[in-house]
Parts: C-alpha cells; structure tokens; sequence
C-alpha cells in the first residue's frame, strides 16, 4: 500500500473543500457560517412557536373558555 | 371456483360480517375514505409506493436469511437476523413466494379500491403497511431512506388515524419542516455537499450553490406552511415551488422520492385542495401525537453532537443530503489461518463505480499464523461511512476462533473537509457499539487527527 497516497481519495496534494478551494459565495459566507445557522435556528423556532400558539394553544384555550 | 365465491358472497352478506366491518370501519374512520375522494387518491399513491418498495425488495437480501453476514439491522436492535425467516433463490424461493403473495394482496386492494369496497382495501393496505414498518423499522438498517419514513407516517395516518385529510397535510408540510433540521449546518448553509462534487450542482451554475441551498432552507422553514394557506396565490405559489423542487431533486435521488413525495404533494395540495379546519377534539389525540412522535425521531438524531462525522444517530429522522461522505477503511486480520500468499492493489485514478470498492487485499505469514490486510475506498456520496456498519460487519468475523484480532483504521471526510482517522483500534473485536449515545472508540477532532484531503467526490447508485 503506498500508505496515504493510493487510488482514489487520499491525495494530500488535492484539496476537496479546503477553503482555498471553496466558491468565492463560500469563502464570503464561511466566516459568518455560526451566525446563519444561528438566525436559521431562530427562524425555526419562532415559526414553531407562532403556528403552535397561532394554531393549536389559543383555539384550544378558547373553547376551554367558553 | 365458483362453490367458493358463493361462499365467499354468503360470509360476506352474513349479519356477523356486516357487524365486524362496521366496527372495523368505526375504529379505523374508514367512513372519511369513503366520502373524501383526496383520501381515496392518497390511497392510490400509496399503493404505488407499496408497489415500487417491494417490487426492490423482492430483488434483495434485505431481511432475508442470507443477510446473516452483513450488517444489516439497527444498533437499537443489532441481533435482528436471527428473526429473518425468508431465503433466497440460492437456496428457496421462500422470498419469491413471499413477494408475489404480497403481489397479490396489492393486486386485490386495487380492485377492491375500484369497487370502493373500503374496509377491505385498507385490511389490505395494513397487511403491506406492516410489512414496510417492521423491514425498515427493526429488520434492516443501511438501505432504509427517508422516503421510507414518509411512505411510513402517511400511510399510518391514512390508515389510523382519525380526521385523516387534515393530518394527512400537517404531517406532509410538518415533514418539510422536520427536514430543516438536518440542513442548518455548513452542508446546506455553505453548499458543501455540491461543491465537493466532481459534476457540482445538476443545471444551475456552482457559483450560486450557497443561494439555492439557503433557499432551500428557508422554503422548508417558512414557505412550506403556505401550503396549508387559505390565500389562493401563496398556496399555489408554495405547490409549484415545492412541485419543482421534487422534480429537480429526482435528477439525485431518481424515482423513489418523487413517487411518495410529488404524488403526495399533487393530491394534497392540487387541484383538490381545500383549507382544513385545524381539529382539537379528543378524537384528534392520536394524530398529534403521531405529530410528536414524528418531532422526537427526528429530533434524537441529536443527541451525537458530531453525528456527521460518527454517523452515531444520523438515520434518525429525514437525513437526506445530511453530508457528503467520503472514506477509505483499512483493516489487518490476525489469525491462525495458514497464509496462501495473495497480492492485489488497485492501481491509482481507476474510478469505483460500487458505493465502496476493495482496492487492497495482501497476505501474509506472521508466526504460525497470516495477517491478511485489506483496504476499502468510498465510491459515491450518496454512501454514507458509517462506522457501525463496519464494526457490525467485523464483528461477524471476529466470531471466527482462528481470529485472533483485527486492527481497523477509519478514515472519513465530510463535505469535501480533511480526512479525520476517527477510528484507529488494535482490535475492532474487543469494542461494543452502543445505540443512541456517544461511542468514545470514535473519535472527533482534535482527537482524530487529520491524515489527508480528499479529491472531488461522485454521486452515483
């Protein structure tokens, strides 16, 4: 075995996603990654929230009132 | 043929019967079936899929005894094959037999769905649904994909569930939510996935890669809900983003996903759309909880922090396009077998066109014994590396008593990222892989140290 360098996939020389091979669009969003994913957890949860209480937690308290 | 029609006619027509199937129709709500003709099509699509899963699995091993050596079963459940009772064409045609009855069950429900005799297509369609759960949900691990899962949970709904339409729709958008989820991370925030490809993305351009895959995510967050809206145009809007979306997607995942998904999809919510009334009567109990249970499969796929890289939970929940993989395993097994010398080595550049190809084999003597040292390289993207089907696959060699130890080497690469060693054991038979927490045999980084960097990976079956 011509150990790390053999057929298919472990050439040291030949970076797949090394940053300096990323697009230029993900060279510009890498360093803001942590944050996007932040803001997308955020929107995920609000929208959670909003429909539950929208939907499911203030019809099911109204007809509890009546 | 014809006594045993008459007989037949003469227990179907008896009050007995007609008491039973009115029951039957009373607990499973088969009375929506019969007035709804959305739920009659669903019925129809969901036969198809039924159709599409068997017509594979009568071509394979899965579940069948022949299996017994391969990793074939959950880590919540990893002695699964001693309950495999189908064989082979090699030695019966138990699994042929097996199939083509169940050929017959489909061919008996789309008859009786023509006849719209109810109660008995759906006796029918559980037969089939059972079938499905227990094959992905306890007699088969590796090949079981999300559209499985969603195949799975809509059909249990048309099947069980009371107020069948309406939760029919909040499962499938709830669904699109849930797969979010798998996408906040730099696969889909970076587009990782597509640029590490060799082909990139299919169509558009890779320079917009991080734009398409970020729409993605926002469209399952927020746009798939628009689904379920009572304002015409964002409805629509939201049926012929998501239509295309499932069409675009196929050009990866070929027929399987569109057939469960866009058929869905066309019926939910096309031209036989209708706003639903969200039900919170004690008769909807069961389908929230469904909902829930739903949540709590995708959302214990977390529980393994670096999960991308262990694989430890990642086929909980909808893991499509969850990363792409890469990774080379190397594996030297000392034994007391007499050596016969052996020799072979794939030469360099030559493409696997397997999802992992052997691409190293060596023999040789070691005292009284041999080491026999092999090597395998990941072919596709679409393979998913898990380490835990390796250790299974080596368990079942350790069980040999001329075995002495096999030492493993596990490289994996993620998104076109470093090659992490995130296994390196003297002997991979000692070690015990535990279902839903971390197995500390399976390193992160910087524990697992970076060994090299891959080249542009390939998708392909």
């Amino acid at each position: 075995m011509n150990s790390g360098t053999t057929t298919l996939l472990i050439l040291k020389a030949l970076a797949g996603n090394d940053p300096v091979r990323l697009l230029p669009l993900q060279k510009m969003i890498l360093p803001h990654e942590h944050a996007i994913e932040t803001v997308w957890w955020i929107l995920w949860i609000l929208t959670f929230l909003y429909l539950t209480i929208r939907y499911v937690i203030v019809p099911l308290s109204r007809k509890w009132h009546r | 043929m014809r006594p045993l029609l008459t007989a037949l006619g003469r227990v179907t027509t008896s009050p007995l019967f007609k008491r039973f199937e009115k029951s039957y129709s009373r607990l499973f709500s088969i009375d929506e079936i019969r007035e709804q003709p959305v739920l009659q099509w669903m019925f129809g699509a969901s036969l198809l899929f039924f159709f599409l899963v068997f017509s594979y699995l009568i071509t394979t091993t899965i579940a069948t005894d022949t299996t017994a050596g391969s990793p074939a079963c959950w880590p919540y459940f990893q002695n699964c094959s001693d309950f495999f009772f189908l064989r082979g064409l090699d030695d019966t045609y138990s699994r042929s037999i097996f199939y083509m009855v169940f050929y017959a069950v489909m061919l008996l429900a789309a008859w009786c769905m023509a006849k719209k005799r109810w109660s008995a297509a759906h006796a029918l369609l559980a037969l089939l649904f059972v079938w499905e759960t227990l094959v992905v949900f306890v007699f088969s691990y590796s090949t079981n994909a999300p559209y499985h899962y969603y195949h799975i949970f809509l059909t249990a709904i048309l099947l069980f569930i009371p107020n069948k339409e309406f939760f029919l729709k909040l499962t499938f958008v709830f669904l699109y939510f849930m797969s979010a989820t798998t996408k906040i991370d730099s696969t889909w925030i970076l587009g990782t996935y597509f640029s590490a490809l060799k082909a990139g993305l299919p169509i558009f351009p890779d320079a917009l890669i991080p734009v398409l895959t970020n729409i993605v995510i926002l469209s399952q967050i927020v746009g798939a809900w628009f689904l379920l809206s009572s304002h015409k145009i964002l409805q629509r809007t939201a049926l012929l983003f998501f239509a295309f979306f499932h069409l675009y997607s196929g050009v990866f995942v070929y027929y399987f996903y569109p057939t469960i998904s866009l058929t869905s999809l066309l019926i939910l919510f096309g031209p036989l759309y209708r706003p639903s009334p969200v039900p919170l009567s004690f008769r909807s109990l069961t389908g929230w909880t469904l909902i829930l249970l739903i949540a709590a499969f995708q959302l214990i796929g977390f529980i393994v922090p670096e999960r991308r890289l262990t694989l430890e939970g990642d086929r909980f929940g909808m893991f499509m396009f969850e990363a792409n993989h890469q990774c080379a395993i190397t594996a030297s097994t000392y034994s007391s077998i007499t050596p016969v010398a052996m020799y072979f080595e794939k030469a360099p550049g030559i493409p696997c066109r397997e999802l992992y190809c052997n691409v190293l084999l060596r023999v040789r003597p070691k005292g009284d014994g041999s080491v026999r040292t092999e090597r395998w390289e990941s072919g596709s993207s679409l393979y998913r590396c898990d380490p835990y089907e390796w250790w299974a696959r080596f368990q079942k060699v350790c069980r040999d008593p001329r075995v002495q130890r096999i030492a493993v080497q596990f490289d994996h690469s993620i998104n076109g990222g470093p090659f992490y060693r995130i296994v390196n054991t003297e002997n991979i038979c000692d070690l015990v892989y535990k279902p839903f927490v971390h197995n500390t045999w399976i390193h992160v980084p910087p524990q697992a140290p970076i060994v090299g960097y891959p080249v542009k990976d390939v998708y392909h079956y």
